[in-house]
């Protein structure tokens, strides 16, 4: 009877297994056919559709492998053979004390009755062989349309379809090799080359992890640490109109790179990137600053030139004219007879004042640069942010408990006029 | 007992239903699943308590059940001024032939094997109730004597749902000992034909007695031998589990209107009735559906309904009905 059941049930769960397996197996497919597709348009490695296919053919197998197993046949499992094959629940039944190895005549009587219903059954034709033809022909076509899409054939014309911003976007630019002791002279090239790749959308198939000579050019940027070596590298890669403005092409430079590498995956290469941009804008404050000292030696008695400060230090014009302001008040007193100079403090000429010209500028550049990083929604606290942040408002709000009516203290309503008594009492009184 | 046999006792059983059946069939017309629920309650060990409008044939019905069996019956027609000892019997002062008195037990109309209990909800709670002991324990008590009855001992009581002046309500301990509670409904059009065509003319009616009281005995003893497996028994647990408001198996209607569910007596008779059920198809075992047809005679006369659901005039059939629909055979 258990035999007879259990045989029953294994033929049930094929059935469930192939209906399943039939059923996600076009659906896979399916999945791997569309990876496959983005696979050859986006030039992503082709192990990814490969890949579903493959894990849905080992799961498959283990599906199959798992469900062939001999299990005990629970009682919603007899219960569902026992509706499909109409036994009335005799097979259900039969199958509880059957598990329970019950010796009773009825019982007997009842395990004899339902075996010989259970064996007079036709299994293969309750449980008919699913074909799922269609099925099997989808996932077959599609699979193999999936893998034929990502297997590179001798003779076939490249066989992934270069993305269309790649096929707009310009080639690298000839840039200049580096005469520098100690920098590659190919280091502009290459890296123009990683820049433009980046810009264009085809860095991801390159896969540059794992090149090696790609190592060696991040280790080199890396390496970048000398300010003549970085005005090199922007020379060389400075285009032909900005090539005699050596700060604008350091801070093109500068900005390409920060963009480059915000568009860049967090990688090894990103932080190269990142490392470089930085470099590049300290490089940039450091000739700023060169900048200003030369022209206060250069120009004495001129003063500041605020108009020749750098276009990103304009918009912070009036904190630096405030701050050169308190700069110059504080310092020594001032001399009338000096030469007319900048502000109260004279003529940096002047040997014995001690607020001369290059300390004024000193302090304005440092003024300049912290100005330039600062942010009003960041670091720096107006006034206004002040007073709600730091909670000095002195409103505050108060809390009353709820006061008991004190009747001791209330007075009764005047009297009604006598001559108002009858009016009063007819006030409310519907008028018929 | 061997197989054969077991099947041989299901064979007379089967046979021996059919022909009480077929009896009472010769004189009731279009009840067969009344005439069914009776036997099978017979069958039990249970009481009916038929209810109908008046004239569809219940005090006829019982009649004829009791010719179609070789066992004593009795009539009780309750009326508001019966008394407990119109029922039961009682001690009657009796003259010696030498002289003197003394007390003897006149036994009441309880005494019998069938016993017509006719409009029972017409007297009242303290008649009703002189019943309670005769239907659970087979026997009654009187002074500080207590008489077995004879078995087998059925009680099939009737009662009319519109006529409620003057009428007590069956108590809810009284109704629970009823196994079933069987709706005699009017009869189809076919149905009515055939009354006419029998009973306005000139028809032998006549009766057989079929089987006799040992012979019910037996069959009450088959009836309890067939094994009933823990799966389908536990759809028969949740069952009257369900018709409990608190229950985890409770349906909506249940939870809304019910104020009492049914007791263990109904989870006896659903398991009981399905027994005879199955043994009436030929099988040696029970199944959900044996349960399932059991379950509207064996429940709805013991769901007691709250104010709501009586306000709302609900009917604990349509209870019963949800609750086989919603609760998992597994």
């Amino acid at each position: 009877m258990l035999a007879a059941l259990a045989l029953a049930a294994r033929s049930r769960r094929l059935r469930e297994t192939r209906r399943t397996l039939w059923r996600v197996a076009p659906v896979v497919s399916a999945i791997s056919l569309a990876a496959a597709v983005v696979v050859r348009w986006r030039h992503a490695p082709a192990l990814i559709p490969l890949g579903l296919l493959a894990a849905a053919a080992v799961v498959w197998v283990l599906y199959a492998f798992v469900q062939r197993r001999r299990v005990r046949v629970s009682d919603a499992t007899a219960s569902a053979i026992d509706e499909e094959a109409g036994l009335a629940g005799e097979l259900r039944s039969a199958a509880w004390f059957a598990s329970r190895d019950v010796a009773d005549s009825w019982t007997g009587l009842h395990l004899s009755r339902a075996a010989d219903r259970l064996e007079s059954l036709d299994l293969s034709h309750l449980y008919p062989a699913l074909r799922a033809r269609r099925a099997r022909v989808a996932t077959f076509v599609m699979a193999a349309i999936a893998v034929l899409l990502v297997t590179p054939l001798p003779g076939r014309p490249q066989a992934v379809a270069p993305p269309p911003n790649a096929q707009s976007a310009p080639p690298p630019r000839a840039v200049q090799p580096i005469a520098l002791e100690g920098v590659p002279a190919e280091l502009p090239q290459e890296l123009e080359a990683l820049l433009t790749a980046i810009e264009n959308g085809t860095f991801a198939a390159r896969q540059p992890e794992a090149d090696a000579a790609f190592q060696a050019m991040l280790a080199q940027i890396h390496a970048l640490n000398d300010p003549r070596a970085l005005t090199a590298l922007v020379r060389a890669m400075a285009d032909r109109d900005q090539a005699d403005d050596s700060d604008a092409s350091r801070k093109a430079l500068a900005d390409r790179v920060k963009r480059d590498a915000a568009l860049t995956p967090p990688s090894e290469i990103r932080d190269a990137l990142e490392a470089l941009s930085k470099k590049l804008s300290d490089s940039e404050r450091d000739t700023d600053s060169a900048g200003l000292e030369k022209s206060d030696d250069a120009q004495p008695d001129q003063g500041v030139d605020l108009a020749g400060t750098p276009p990103e230090s304009a918009r912070d014009a009036s904190a630096i004219a405030s701050l050169g302001m308190v700069t110059l008040s504080s310092q020594a007193p001032a001399d009338p007879n000096a030469p007319p100079g900048v502000g109260v403090g004279g003529s940096s000429s002047s040997p014995g004042n001690a607020g001369t010209m290059a300390d004024i500028a000193k302090t304005l550049r440092h003024e300049i640069i912290e100005a330039n990083e600062d942010d009003v929604s960041g670091n720096v606290q107006t006034d206004a942010r002040r007073k709600t942040e730091r909670g000095s408002a002195t409103t505050t709000f108060t809390r009353s408990a709820a006061a008991s009516f004190d009747g001791t203290h209330a007075s009764a309503p005047p009297p009604v006029p006598e001559a108002r008594r009858a009016r009063t009492q007819t006030y409310f009184s519907r008028k018929q | 007992m061997t197989v054969t046999a077991v099947a041989q006792s299901i064979d007379q059983f089967r046979d021996r239903f059919h022909r009480i059946t077929q009896e009472v069939a010769r004189r009731i017309v279009g009840h067969d699943e009344v005439v069914d629920g009776t036997v099978t309650s017979l069958l039990a060990g249970g009481h009916v308590l038929l209810e109908g409008i008046p004239g569809v044939g219940k005090t006829s019905l019982v009649h004829t059940l009791a010719d179609a069996l070789h066992l004593k019956f009795s009539r009780i027609q309750f009326t508001p001024d019966l008394m407990p000892a119109d029922i039961v019997g009682t001690n009657i002062v009796q003259e010696q032939s030498h002289g003197g008195t003394f007390f003897e037990f006149q036994p009441g109309p309880i005494f019998a094997n069938v016993v017509l209990a006719d409009e029972i909800n017409r007297a009242t709670p303290k008649t009703q109730s002189a019943l309670l002991e005769a239907m659970q324990d087979v026997s009654v008590s009187v002074g500080t004597t207590t008489y077995p009855l004879e078995q087998p001992f059925l009680v099939m009581a009737t009662q009319n749902p519109i006529e409620m002046e003057g009428t007590y309500p069956l108590p809810e301990a009284q109704l629970d000992r009823f196994f079933f509670k069987l709706k005699v409904t009017y009869p189809s059009e076919e149905a009515l034909h055939e009354i006419l065509e029998r009973t306005t003319r000139e028809v032998d009616r006549t009766v057989t007695r079929v089987v006799d009281g040992p012979q019910i005995m037996e069959m009450r003893r088959v009836a309890r031998s067939v094994p009933i497996a823990r799966p389908v028994q536990g759809y028969a647990v949740r069952l009257t589990l369900g018709s409990h408001p608190g229950s985890p198996y409770a349906t909506p209607l249940v939870t809304r209107y019910v104020r009492y569910g049914a007791s263990p007596r109904a989870a006896q008779a659903l398991v009981l009735a399905g027994k005879i059920r199955a043994i009436n198809r030929g099988q040696a075992f029970v199944s959900i559906d044996d349960i399932r047809s059991a379950a509207l005679p064996a429940l709805r006369h013991r769901i007691l309904l709250n104010f709501e659901g009586e306000a709302d005039e609900i009917n604990t059939d349509t209870i019963v009905d949800e609750l086989v629909a919603s609760v998992a055979t597994e």
